[in-house]
């Protein structure tokens, strides 16, 4: 009977709440999988509509529409779009591409036993699963899921008469518990390949896949809180009665900056294109290599440009904006950096071309979905220079140009990337080979079906047809390509049906007796030198690094064709890897984290400011605010800044006793802090100044009440170190870590206080 | 052939740049497909045939790579850039300083569009203003500037026989001018989705020469449509009602 019990929560422990990191990967994959196959089966009623409008769907359609007998309704074909392309975005391609790509090979490339955060890693799997949840919740509640689009763009989004229901406010909601993950694994990406590494790691020993998934991290970190703030503000506007994004007569006063919206969104939304194909150009550098058995052409060359790529993304999110209302200058200098972007894209391609030249190639599965990938990526990125011209882009804005361009760039490319990885990986992840020649058969059918539906969405899109919209036929300049949208129709369910292939490969491979060997296409790389699968903490020993990561058909090589990269080599010795920690570990995290941190209130007060600058009745501060209430709180918190000061100067001299003491007194003043605010609310509320009264209410609440929550997780954090301290079983050294960590964050609070109230109060 | 029936005065230099950056980028999309392809066929496994041992990383390859990718730059990006600058110009810099053009103010809701003219006064907000519902008339050959404000979400005001499309968003008033050559029938169609209605949110463009559009005018001023409460002061006074 215990016995049972134990093996029970052993198998729990082991592959539900499992902190290892390969565990993890797999989770991710099995969740994107389910939500890839989702995501595309919706794709089958969107384009049946689409080839014929208001025809009710046969087998399915009765089964899934009795009501309006078969027939997709208008509102349901919104759902549809919308949860389409939210769902593939942020649920199928994210999970698979970072989460499980990420998971998987970051520590068996880089010689780790696990994740620098291996709690933190198990959470953000936890995270995701809670935002597919309520994804999957919102087409049940009543009016049905989202359907203002995947780019949710207010004021469409933003207010209850226009997308009323809850599945607007869950889509959103889910959306930021996965926000949530990917930043939870960001910092743990980046803490892992800056401290983690095996001794002679160095960064220019890298996979080119590491390089790309560390640059989505970085891209990640930057980014992603800007569209939370920006998300957070819808939902404030939907819910709570502000009008951050709302203006005329759906606002209740005098309204907001509806385009403050699309800037936030675009501010992270262009980079998300490149976070998802960033470790996917890395995973094309590799393979190319592997399978041409020949070093990677250009690598430092290759890892600058995606560097650069990955500096420029930030800087070009107007292009999506041109017919937005933007004055044409400013259009001009999007369009100017948008080109720029083609010099580093451009250096990929011919590394990659280098790195064919003169190998020894082998087309397996995995290489024809990176060859697969140069060739859809090189349409998907040359149709881009057609939507950087700002004359060009105004007639195909918002038309199926863009669709096609995106689908090959995000969808085609991304995808490749996503079954490249797995037909590559799959041996080392379960220990099992794949069928090679069902892997085959399924990429010519996938390429050539997805050609036909992606390249035809361009040619409607010449053609004036508009996305989003459900019925085609109903204008006149469409009517002549109307057969085109029924061919695509076709390719597009022939499409879903060749990807049964893959699941059919999956499964089968996955159950089958056959076993994998360690390395069975002969890399490099360290993952290869352990077992397939690998045990528990990946390595024996740890490894060490004696060179790089594609020494195919190295000279030095005897008896193979390739080096690997743990192999000694004359005359070389290991580059001392270990000493790079610059930053110790927690300290790190900490500092990543906040830099997250820093663009979530940089998103929130640079929307005040804007919002403030474009307001014609904006109310003098001073008559509304308790300034000198605020005047206290802001002395409560910088001293407790010092109090905790104090309390990391204590940990460092190993006096525990004052260390409590010290958290005690921070937590007062935090707690203090924390009451005062609430007299301030109540009384400001009771005087009628609400977060409806006007934008500046709006403005001071949200504000406010943000850094006030971030004050309660300090507490709460803080209560966490001084029940901590007194913990046998945390060695001096881990507290310390913790204190310091922790100490950074709390500095962090009080920091955006002094600028809070500067802003509101003193401006 | 690609595009629908161009006509616009300037329509001509978007489909230009359009085929000039159609012919660029397939030859370097053929270029590097080609140069694939060759090496798939050439460098395919063979028995005792050995890869050729490269980092790729000496000073003459990255020099190469470097200078490819600038010659793609200025003889592709550099290149369309220009153009399209020039187009730019042609279709929005001299659509400014037009003669004689004609006023229409079109404010869209979820899901129709309200078109307003000026009368024969000239003078928007008066009571011989005429304002009509998804139903455009333009003259041929005079050139037209149109000013756009949503009234709830945003729209996008796209004629794609014009090669024009312009956002209509609340709270802010975006412009838009084209210029007819040939009379007609024409669709209006919004391009941003703005709801359930968004695929039928379609409108009515009619281009006849001066004589039939002023008799059409005057029959509208008849209807006395004007004297309906919205113009660039609705939004003022919906709040005021408010």
């Amino acid at each position: 009977m215990s016995q049972t019990n134990q093996q029970k929560k052993s198998f729990i422990r082991k592959y539900i709440f499992s902190t290892d990191h390969k565990i993890i990967a797999v989770q991710y994959l099995l969740t994107g999988l389910v939500f890839l196959a989702f995501g595309g089966l919706m794709v089958f009623i969107i384009r049946w509509q689409l080839a014929y409008p208001w025809q009710p769907i046969p087998v399915i359609g009765p089964i899934m529409f009795g009501a309006s007998g078969g027939i997709v309704l208008p509102e349901v074909y919104s759902m549809l779009f919308t949860m389409h392309g939210g769902i593939m975005v942020f649920f199928a391609v994210t999970p698979i591409i970072l989460g499980a790509l990420g998971n998987f090979t970051i520590p068996l490339e880089i010689g780790a036993q696990d994740m620098a955060f291996p709690r933190l890693n198990m959470l953000s799997y936890w995270s995701l699963f809670l935002g597919s949840i309520l994804i999957i919740v919102s087409f049940f509640v009543p009016g049905g899921a989202a359907g203002s689009g995947w780019t949710i763009y207010a004021p469409l989004s933003a207010s209850l008469k226009t997308s009323p229901g809850w599945g607007q406010d869950l889509f959103i909601l889910g959306l930021t518990f996965d926000a949530v993950s990917i930043l939870m694994g960001g910092v743990n990406y980046i803490v892992t390949i800056m401290n983690l590494r095996a001794p002679g790691m160095s960064f220019g020993r890298m996979p080119l896949t590491n390089w790309g998934l560390f640059y989505s991290s970085v891209l990640n970190t930057l980014w992603l809180p800007l569209v939370a703030a920006a998300l957070f503000m819808v939902l404030f506007d939907r819910r709570l009665g502000t009008a951050f994004f709302l203006a005329g007569p759906l606002a209740p006063h005098e309204g907001g900056q509806v385009l403050l919206y699309q800037h936030l969104f675009w501010g992270f939304g262009h980079p998300e294109v490149y976070i998802l194909i960033l470790p996917v150009w890395g995973l094309v550098g590799d393979l190319l290599s592997v399978f041409s058995r020949k070093p990677a052409f250009g690598y430092k060359a290759t890892v600058i440009s995606m560097g650069a790529i990955v500096t420029l993304s930030g800087i070009v999110w107007g292009h999506h904006m041109f017919t937005s209302g933007m004055n044409p200058l400013v259009g001009k200098a999007f369009m100017l950096l948008t080109i720029t972007i083609s010099v580093p894209t451009a250096v990929l391609f011919l590394n990659w071309l280098g790195t064919l030249w003169r190998g020894s190639i082998h087309m397996t599965a995995p290489m024809l979905f990176t060859l697969g990938i140069v060739f859809v990526f090189g349409i998907g990125g040359l149709t881009g220079l057609f939507h950087a011209m700002q004359v060009f882009d105004i007639y195909i804005h918002d038309t199926y140009f863009v669709v096609g361009h995106f689908h090959y760039t995000l969808a085609a490319s991304v995808l490749f990337g996503v079954f490249a990885f797995v037909y590559f990986w799959f041996p080392k992840i379960f220990g099992k080979p794949m069928l090679e020649k069902i892997g085959k058969i399924h990429f010519w059918l996938t390429f050539v079906f997805l050609n036909c539906v992606f390249f035809s969405m361009m040619r409607v899109g010449l053609a004036g047809h508009m996305r989003r919209i459900a019925d085609p036929t109903a204008y006149a300049f469409l009517k002549p390509i109307q057969s085109w949208n029924v061919f695509m129709g076709w390719a597009a369910l022939f499409l879903v049906l060749s990807q049964f292939l893959f699941f059919f490969n999956f499964f089968y491979s996955l159950f089958r007796k056959k076993k994998a060997i360690h390395n069975p296409w002969n890399v490099c790389t360290l993952a290869w030198t352990t077992t397939s699968p690998p045990p528990v903490h990946n390595f024996e020993k740890v490894p060490t690094v004696y060179g790089g990561p594609h020494e195919y058909s190295s000279p030095e090589a005897k008896d193979k064709d390739f080096l690997p990269q743990s192999e000694p080599r004359s005359g070389q010795t290991a580059y001392p890897g270990k000493a790079a920690q610059v930053v110790p570990t927690p300290k790190l995290g900490m500092w990543v984290f906040l830099i997250s941190e820093i663009m979530l209130f940089a998103g929130l007060i640079g929307s005040y400011i804007v919002l403030r600058l474009g307001s014609y009745d904006w109310p003098h501060p001073g008559e509304i605010l308790n300034t000198s209430l605020l005047g206290i709180n802001t002395f409560v918190l910088i001293t407790s800044s010092l109090t905790l000061v104090l309390g990391v100067n204590a940990v460092q001299n190993r006096d525990v006793p004052s260390l409590k003491k010290y958290l005690l007194a921070t937590i007062a003043l935090g707690l203090t802090f924390l009451v005062i605010k609430g007299f301030d609310y109540s009384h400001m509320w009771h005087e009628g100044f609400t977060i409806t009264t006007n934008l500046f209410g709006s403005c001071y609440y949200m504000l406010t009440g943000f850094h006030a929550l971030h004050v309660f997780s300090g507490v709460i954090l803080l209560t966490y170190l001084w029940f901590a301290a007194s913990f046998k079983s945390v060695t001096q050294e881990v507290l310390s870590g913790r204190v310091e960590a922790s100490g950074l964050y709390w500095h962090f609070i009080d920091i955006v206080w002094v600028v809070l109230f500067a802003i509101l109060c003193l401006l | 052939m690609l595009f629908p029936q161009n006509i616009s005065k300037s329509g001509e230099w978007v489909d230009r740049l359009f085929y000039l950056g159609l012919i660029l980028t397939s030859i370097a999309f053929v270029l590097v497909i080609a140069t694939l392809i060759y090496f798939l066929i050439r460098y395919r496994c063979q028995a005792n045939q050995k890869a050729y041992y490269t980092h790729g990383d000496s000073k003459k390859a990255i020099g190469l790579t470097l200078a490819l990718a600038i010659i793609v730059f200025f003889a592709i990006d550099i290149n369309l850039a220009v153009h399209d600058h020039f187009a730019w110009e042609e279709i929005w810099g001299r659509a400014t300083n037009a003669k004689n053009p004609l006023q229409i103010e079109v404010m869209p809701e979820q899901f129709a569009w309200n078109i307003r003219y000026a009368g024969n006064d000239g003078i928007f907000g008066t009571a011989d203003d005429v304002a009509t519902i998804n139903e455009m008339h333009i003259p041929v050959n005079r050139p037209i500037n149109v000013a756009l404000k949503s009234k709830d979400v945003i729209h996008s005001f796209f004629i794609p026989n014009f090669r024009i499309k312009q956002d209509a968003v609340p709270g802010l008033v975006t412009y838009l001018s084209f210029q007819a050559v040939q009379t007609g029938q024409f669709d209006i169609a919004c391009a941003e989705h703005c709801g359930l209605g968004h695929y039928r949110m379609r409108g009515q463009l009619t281009v006849e020469d001066e004589a039939a559009w002023q008799k059409w005018l005057a029959e509208k001023s008849d209807e006395n449509t004007g004297t309906e409460n919205w113009g660039w002061q609705w939004e003022a006074a919906s709040r005021e009602s408010n």
